[in-house]
């Protein structure tokens, strides 16, 4: 270090001279004295500059990609120059959006460079946040997982992960839990279609969208029910409007008149929460007019005399009272439905987000059998997925309830993935099974986990069904403001000893608790700085192409698991060359839902996109001639073109024919011969094959093991037009459900008291997920809720925001559309409460209230309130602004809905009732 | 002889701001100002619909004849665009426009100071917001529409496109329940 | 080489190499201890310039108020400060990236530019630095660089490309925005001892173009 010295230059009287020298001798001077002239000798840790050799040649690149917000799955083109992604190009022979994008699409360059993204690991301590290498967090982070299971078990750390990564971090995220001892694993879809699925899947077998996005122009009938499609999925609008165009009718069925309803031929406004009764209340019309396809109920479904003595009970003028649909309108959509063939029905979160939510799905379902158009082209049950991979996270069940592809937790289940691990690195089941804690005699590896919409019971409830309650947190890849009961979170988020955040940005993980210390964020890399696939809604795979390197310091969610493992003692499974690797390995196990789409098979596609047809998705010429875009699964083996069209038995399963499934089987049943609690026969009609067939081995006799039997490629019996997985029949009736036909009951908080009697919530439950679930005991102490709080809140999409909208607030365009956050209000409820349009208002639950704008529409009618989730940084009005430094928060900051929204949950799935719950507006 | 035209098949439009943020992104178009912007009429109610309105290239513009500086031009090709250089910011043009176009955007940032209360407006991509080299005639929310419903393009090519779309439609809304 | 340029050159690059560590890096406990024990002499000038001088004054000022500090806590503070002003978690409050100031947004034109002229100059981003090559560590970090080649370069012809360099980058790129992030940052609330750095570098870079101009001619 420089010493104080006296040789100050000379003297006092240095003019500005025009001899430089004389310039830089006094500045040579003031750098000696000052010191600065020897800080050369302090430490550096970063290398900054590297030889030019080490680097890719610049120039101008075009890269396709898929958009990450919706699961429509769009491709785009990412310009990248010298490394740095400039700009979108429109990928204008993508099979499924033609170039087509929507803003938040169109936002993605920015969202990419955003100044709002986590540059590095940074770590809360003493209420400051301060920055930490990777390895210091990644070292602090293991050894508080060890400390934690060795302290309270495996089961206190909660793994909160992602629909938003690729499908081979999903799969491997799932897989993490698993080799860390629990199933208290989830993530996005049990907030969003977990009844999708389970409504499905318990009606014939899967729970996947049976057609897809294209396969919607040839409908006859769209018909929305709970889908806001110009705003959650604007491009599937491209082929519904065409269908439109080619002379289909397009009908939404919606509380609000959403921005799609006034794109339809006709709109019905029905009350939150009463899907059910308005489908069988135009079943009561199909069956009463003779218009149910007969044929096809016969061959190919079970229970048609169970559901229809349920469907008697909802004539048009039952179902009037009910759901504020004229007796008449009923009448009219029955007809509408027998007589556009075929028809397809279309949802989203509006059918999904209900503690009926399975229920609702099922009546879908059962109107679709009922008509025959299930297994059609035009026809189907179209579950609009939400994120860009939700439907591949599912597929990989990042689930509490599944191992990837819909294996069970069944000891068999256990096997046939431990296999396949095996394969990758040593493991036994003994050595997996060790790993588990018990609880109440059981292996928790047989057990259902904690999921996403209710984890937080798990550290607040002592009484939740494992050794302990949750100590640890990871919040991976997973927003928190779309997750309800957001106080209860607050309190979770206190009460547990450490909180992982890792996100691209740093979203309210890391600043909706109240506290000092204990909170890690880790920077990810988004999709476009990495390879991987993607699955849309459609079971269509996709590859995304990397486009730059990761940002800053963010890292991508396979390096930061493999990094975890091997800290954690089991990097071998980790680790892997690449991300194909992981997908191969992936095409191997995932027997259930055949998910053979080998990486050179999707980049071949990917290649040669030109070649698909925007109508059917099919390859006419070239080197995929025949394959279908994504190579929907099933996908049997390497030369299957995927099955575009689920239930299709028109057609040869070689050219992506698929039977129902017999998947549910009594008591009684025997390999070849499944039957119903009630001894009817599961075997249905099937293509070449009339008396059906069960599910069978490699060897064509009967049995499970086509989906457990790894080195099959069924070439055989496709050729014999046999679906490996059986031929059976789609169930109007699941005895194995707490309502084994659907039927209605009214939502937790109800309007209409003398309809809670009649239709009465479910009974309390004591173990739902490992937590008590309370149903009847909520609803029958707000009764009358309604006399205080006299309208329904609903909630929903904006098409500029998605998810938690910690990415999409922090983009400049997406902000200038909507910069605020607002709830929906009827011109009359303004007038009655003396609001003018965008004055501040208080929306108040039981729960606690918001502080938002007033957006005064006719969207909502006179008893309806709607607010967009999208929104946080504000909690109950006050503002979180000083949570962040000055100047430094998200551009767009508001209250949290789901801070108000209602404690009820799905009978199956636990999925949470956002959409239909009890609140009242007042001038703030 | 190629005409450029821009054409909207309102039927089609979902409002999903597509055009306006890609617009936005590769023209630099500063916040604060747009050069297309979906407009929404009777929202919330039957007969709701939404126009992107922008700067149409008229064949026989308004502007053109407005401006007294003789600041804007129509090509040969059909892309109607002004020179900034030459603007005086009186709005004349703003006027003499039937759908809004011309903005005049204040509150620029500082390296476009210059710009300020200068017409800017759709150049059919041709011409970013900072006026730098002339790039190709490729209309980006035409080329990004989600449903693609917003044409750009050759007038010869859009309107058999424009024609089908709208062919169904009328028959729809005849029979509309 | 002449004495006088080799001086120039080392001088040069002794304050960029001071300025640029203060920006790549959070400040190291050497400098917490050097401030703590007054290691530093800032004089009063005034022929360096008003912002050079400002900056000197400044950081007396800041250096006074360490006087009795405990080491090891003004270096958490320090730590703190450079951690809110250039890490995060949250938007920085003044972007120390060129693109930010003269494209209105991150990763722009900026950007490829200046790679094209390291690229030129033979230089890249090693793999291990995380930000990209517009931050003003970067940047100051080449002028440096440029300094170091001059130093050791063997020829005449060498000198006078490396002093050119660091003139073309100087007015095309530093002067285009540093001045104004420099305002930025002394004025922002949350910065302390950067405020003396910000007012210095601003300062310096002044005084580099003054000095550039007639440095460059001198070579050729």
């Amino acid at each position: 270090m420089a010493t104080k010295t006296n040789s100050i230059f000379g003297g006092s009287d240095i003019k500005l001279s025009r001899r430089t020298f004389t310039k830089l001798t006094a500045l040579g001077t003031a750098a000696t004295i000052s010191g600065i002239n020897s800080v050369s000798a302090y430490p550096e840790v970063s290398q900054l500059i590297a030889d030019v050799s080490a680097a890719p040649a610049p120039g101008v690149k075009l890269v396709k990609t898929i958009c990450s917000h919706c699961a429509v799955g769009c491709g785009v083109l990412g310009r990248v120059e010298d490394g740095v992604l400039t700009g979108l190009e429109p990928w204008t022979d993508h099979p499924v959006c033609a170039g087509g994008m929507c803003s938040k699409g169109t936002s993605i360059a920015e969202m990419v460079n955003s100044e709002n993204r986590l540059k590095y690991p940074m770590k809360k301590v003493g209420g400051t946040w301060k920055q930490i290498l990777w390895n210091e967090a990644l070292d602090e982070i293991a050894n508080k997982v060890k400390e934690i299971k060795a302290n309270y078990g495996p089961d206190s750390v909660m793994w909160i992960g992602s629909a938003k990564v690729t499908n081979e971090e999903c799969y491997l995220f799932r897989k993490f839990a698993a080799f860390n001892g629990t199933n208290n694993v989830d993530h996005q879809a049990r907030i969003c279609h977990s009844t999708t699925v389970a409504g499905m899947a318990k009606t014939w077998s899967y729970g996947a969208m049976t057609n897809s996005w294209n396969d919607m122009r040839h409908s006859k009938l769209i018909f929305f029910c709970g889908e806001n499609a110009a705003e959650s999925h604007p491009v599937s609008m491209q082929h519904i409007l065409e269908a439109k165009n080619r002379g289909a009718k397009f009908i939404v069925a919606d509380p609000r008149f959403t921005k799609s309803a006034a794109l339809a031929d006709q709109y019905v406004r029905f009350r939150p929460g009463t899907d059910i009764p308005l489908i069988l209340g135009i079943c009561h019309e199909i069956i009463k007019n003779d218009w149910h396809n007969k044929d096809f109920i016969e061959k190919r479904t079970y229970g048609f005399e169970q559901f229809k003595e349920v469907v008697d009970k909802y004539p048009p003028e039952v179902v009037a009272d009910i759901t504020w649909v004229p007796a008449d309108t009923i009448r009219q959509l029955a007809y509408e439905w027998a007589h556009n063939d075929p028809a397809c029905i279309c949802w989203a979160m509006g059918a999904t987000q209900h503690t009926v939510g399975t229920n609702n799905i099922r009546s879908f379902a059962c109107l679709e059998a009922l008509m025959g158009y299930v297994g059609k082209s035009g026809g189907g049950c179209n579950a609009f997925r939400g994120h860009d991979n939700v439907q591949g996270a599912t597929d990989m069940c990042v689930l509490s309830h599944w191992l990837p592809a819909y294996y069970g937790l069944t000891e068999g289940s256990w096997k046939h993935w431990i296999g396949v691990w095996n394969e990758h690195a040593p493991i036994t089941f003994e050595e997996m099974k060790a790993k588990f804690d018990e609880y109440d005699g059981k292996s928790l590896m047989h057990v259902k986990g904690l999921t996403v919409s209710r984890w937080y019971e798990g550290v607040l409830d002592a009484s939740v069904k494992q050794p302990n309650p949750v100590k640890m947190v990871f919040v991976w890849g997973h927003s928190l403001n779309s997750i309800s009961e957001m106080k209860r979170m607050k309190q979770a988020l206190e009460g547990v000893e450490m909180i992982v955040g890792v996100d691209p940005h740093a979203t309210i993980a890391s600043s909706l608790a109240d506290r000092d210390d204990g909170i890690i964020i880790l920077p990810a890399s988004t999709v476009f700085e990495k390879d991987g696939s993607v699955t849309n809604s459609a079971r269509q795979v996709q590859w995304r192409n990397k486009l730059v390197e990761p940002w800053e310091d963010s890292k991508p969610d396979m390096w930061i698991m493999k990094e975890l493992a091997d800290r954690l003692g089991f990097g071998a499974h980790f680790t892997y060359d690449s991300p194909e690797d992981v997908l191969r390995e992936i095409n191997r196990g995932a027997c259930v839902i055949m998910m053979r789409e080998s990486p050179e098979r999707l980049k071949r596609q990917q290649e040669n996109c030109a070649d698909f047809s925007i109508e059917d998705c099919q390859a006419k010429g070239g080197p995929c001639k025949g394959e279908y875009w994504g190579l929907p699964w099933p996908c049997w083996n390497d030369e299957h073109p995927g099955t575009p069209i689920l239930y299709r038995n028109d057609i040869p399963i070689s050219e992506g024919g698929n039977e129902f499934r017999p998947r549910f089987r009594a008591a009684g049943s025997t390999d070849g011969n499944p039957i119903s609690d009630d001894g009817v026969s599961m075997l249905g009609a099937a293509y070449g094959y009339p008396e059906g067939y069960d599910q069978m081995n490699c060897d064509g006799t009967p049995g499970a093991g086509w989906k457990f039997e790894l080195d099959c490629d069924w070439k055989e019996m496709i050729a014999q037009n046999k679906c490996p997985s059986g031929a059976g029949r789609a169930r109007f009736r699941a005895w194995d459900l707490p309502d084994p036909v659907p039927i209605h009951r009214e939502p937790i908080e109800s309007p209409r008291p003398d309809l809670v009697d009649e239709y009465p919530t479910y009974d309390d439950v004591e173990d739902h997920f490992r937590v008590k679930c309370l149903y009847k005991t909520i609803q029958d102490e707000r009764k009358n809720l309604v006399n205080e709080y006299p309208l329904i809140l609903t909630t929903g999409r904006q098409v500029e925001h998605m998810g938690g909208g910690a990415e999409t607030r922090s983009c400049h365009y997406l902000v200038e559309l909507q910069p605020e956050m607002y709830a929906e209000i009827n011109p009359a409820v303004a007038a009655d409460i003396g609001v003018k349009h965008w004055d501040y208002v208080w929306v108040e639950t039981k729960r606690g209230r918001c502080k938002v704008r007033a957006y005064v529409t006719e969207r909502v009618n006179d008893k309806e309130v709607f607010m967009p989730y999208h929104w946080a940084g504000w909690f109950e009005g006050v503002s979180y602004a000083d949570r962040y430094p000055s100047g430094c928060g998200e551009l767009a900051l508001g209250d949290s809905c789901n801070i108000i929204t209602v404690d009820g949950y799905d009978r199956s799935t636990n999925m949470q009732e956002t959409k239909a719950c009890l609140c009242r507006v007042k001038k703030a | 002889m190629t005409t450029y035209k821009i054409l909207n098949v309102i039927e089609r439009c979902i409002d999903c701001g597509g055009c306006f943020a890609i617009c936005k992104d590769q023209n630099k178009v500063p916040e604060g100002t747009a050069r297309v912007r979906v407009v929404t009429v009777n929202e919330g109610r039957l007969g709701e619909k939404n126009v992107a309105i922008s700067c149409m290239h008229c064949d026989n513009p308004p502007c053109v004849a407005a401006c007294p500086v003789k600041g804007i031009t129509k090509r040969e090709d059909g892309i109607v665009i002004n020179d900034k250089d030459k603007c005086i910011g009186c709005g004349y043009c703003g006027w003499a426009c039937p759908f809004g176009a011309p903005k005049y955007p204040h509150d620029l940032p500082a390296k476009l100071k210059e710009y300020e209360g200068i017409m800017d407006k759709c150049t059919f991509c041709v011409q970013p917001f900072e006026q730098g080299v002339e790039r190709d005639q490729k209309p980006r929310c035409a080329l990004f529409c989600a449903t693609k419903g917003r044409l750009g393009g050759d007038i010869a090519q859009i309107t058999p496109l424009y024609n089908a779309m709208k062919a169904g439609n009328v028959e729809r809304l005849q029979g509309r329940v | 080489m002449n004495m006088e340029i080799k001086e120039t050159l080392e001088t040069r690059r002794n304050f960029y190499a001071f300025l640029y560590r203060m920006y790549s890096e959070e400040p190291p406990r050497e400098l917490a201890d050097d401030l703590v024990n007054e290691r530093f002499y800032f004089p009063d000038l005034t022929s360096l310039g008003e912002e050079f001088s400002e900056g000197f004054r400044v950081l007396k000022e800041f250096m006074e108020k360490c006087k009795g500090k405990a080491v090891d806590e003004l270096h958490e503070d320090l730590i703190d400060e450079y951690t809110r002003l250039f890490i995060g978690p949250h938007r920085l409050p003044v972007q120390p990236y060129e693109s930010w100031w003269v494209d209105g947004k991150l990763m722009g034109e900026s950007l490829l530019k200046v790679k094209k002229v390291y690229r030129k100059a033979g230089i890249v981003k090693s793999r291990d630095y995380p930000e990209p090559e517009d931050h003003i560590a970067f940047e100051l970090k080449f002028m440096h660089y440029l300094c170091e080649e001059g130093l050791s370069a063997d020829n005449e012809e060498r000198i006078a490309e490396c002093i050119n360099m660091q003139k073309e980058f100087l007015a095309e790129h530093l002067l285009r925005w540093v001045p104004d992030f420099c305002d930025g940052l002394h004025e922002c609330e949350l910065s302390d001892f950067y405020k003396g750095i910000a007012k210095l570098t601003k300062g310096f870079l002044l005084l580099e173009d003054a000095v550039l101009g007639e440095l460059s001619e001198f070579v050729l």
